[in-house]
């Protein structure tokens, strides 16, 4: 009998508790969550800092406290402030060119006869898609690339070179449309 | 009322899970190094602590006593404080996204340590009342959370001091807590 009762006790307890969740997790839906994750999902991810934060996520901060436009994101282009605008519910505004103008998509490419294994690049890389050591050659690993241009600057040999991402039937998407603003 | 005060007196200084029952020791090392991730554990043991053991008195009066199934109780209080963990890091998830990344996944193994469990046991089984519970659950809450913000601070102004190879990191800290508690025992009986 104790047994039965123990038994059935902790199951409801656990069950109960299992259901508490459950019903707490439901509340966890796109509208809930909070501004900064939804803008921060619109944004390209590249970290380039061009919009003049250190990386994505602290731009959409800035959006969401209202210190930041969103036309300061050259590699989203366009297309990145439209959904922002939707988002927010503020005009479309174009790019603004003190930030960069869109570029096609890119990567950058390591000269590999003239690296002299400095690192200053994998230091500068914001996606750590640069691989080497130091005093050894270094190469990028193009699937990470975002083609931010953040370790140029740092090369003291000028061996990295920017090149457009060659288009592939994996990643060929339809081109977004160009927006008529006024 | 005094007995209710005094309990919260006694709960948060003369004895002190932390200092006196040298519980709890393990947040009290892990999220001290910086004084925002500390106020967020300190918050966070005020806010959860003191409904934890409010609920598992519950439990106890309404469900456990009557059914006699006392035996059942600490097997009960595991199930609840991980269900609470569990919700705690959802509700830390969508309100602090930063604080939650900085506590990554030792978030359970914070919430779920021997403060919370020996809180919860000493409560139902020393306070007889639910307000007495409350009051002991805010006590020990505002007693451990006054230590961690202490440890974080006194650990800030250990990092700027030059100490020997072998005392420097967790071993400053341990015996920084060892003087904080022979300095709490003069305290002891207040209450």
């Amino acid at each position: 009998m104790t047994v039965i009762l123990s038994v059935t006790l902790l199951a409801v307890i656990a069950f109960a508790s299992a259901w508490l969740l459950r019903i707490g997790g439901q509340h966890r839906d796109e509208r809930s969550r909070s501004a900064v994750e939804r803008i921060n999902d619109l944004l390209p991810q590249t970290q380039c800092g061009r919009c003049g934060y250190a990386g994505c996520r602290p731009y959409a901060e800035a959006i969401a406290r209202h210190e930041a436009r969103i036309n300061q994101c050259p590699p989203g282009g366009d297309a990145t402030i439209l959904n922002l605008a939707e988002l927010l519910g503020e005009d479309v505004l174009p790019l603004n060119p003190r930030h960069g103008r869109e570029q096609p998509p890119q990567v950058v490419v390591i000269d590999e006869a003239v690296c002299i294994g400095c690192t200053k690049c994998i230091q500068a890389c914001p996606v750590d898609a640069i691989v080497g050591a130091p005093t050894l050659m270094h190469t990028v690993i193009a699937s990470r690339c975002t083609g931010c241009e953040l370790c140029i600057p740092p090369c003291p040999v000028d061996c990295i070179a920017v090149a457009p991402l060659a288009m592939t039937m994996s990643h060929w998407k339809w081109p977004p449309p160009k927006l008529a603003l006024p | 009322m005094s007995a209710l005060l005094s309990t919260v007196l006694a709960a948060a200084v003369g004895g002190n899970l932390a200092l006196d029952g040298l519980l709890g020791l393990c947040p009290l090392l892990a999220v001290s190094r910086k004084h925002e991730v500390a106020a967020g554990m300190a918050l966070m043991t005020v806010v959860a602590l003191p409904s934890y053991c409010v609920l598992a008195y519950m439990l106890k009066a309404w469900v456990l006593q009557p059914l006699n199934a006392e035996s059942l109780a600490l097997v009960v209080w595991v199930l609840l404080l991980a269900t609470f963990v569990v919700a705690a890091g959802r509700w830390l998830s969508r309100s602090r996204p930063a604080l939650h990344e900085s506590y990554g996944v030792y978030l359970p193994v914070l919430g779920v340590n021997c403060l919370v469990l020996g809180a919860v046991l000493l409560a139902t089984t020393r306070a007889d009342s639910l307000f007495l519970v409350l009051a002991y659950a805010l006590g020990t809450a505002a007693g451990y959370a006054a230590v961690l913000l202490v440890i974080t601070d006194l650990r800030e102004r250990l990092a700027m001091t030059p100490l020997p190879l072998p005392m420097r990191g967790a071993a400053a800290v341990l015996v920084t807590l060892g003087l904080l508690s022979l300095a709490l025992m003069g305290l002891r009986g207040v209450g």
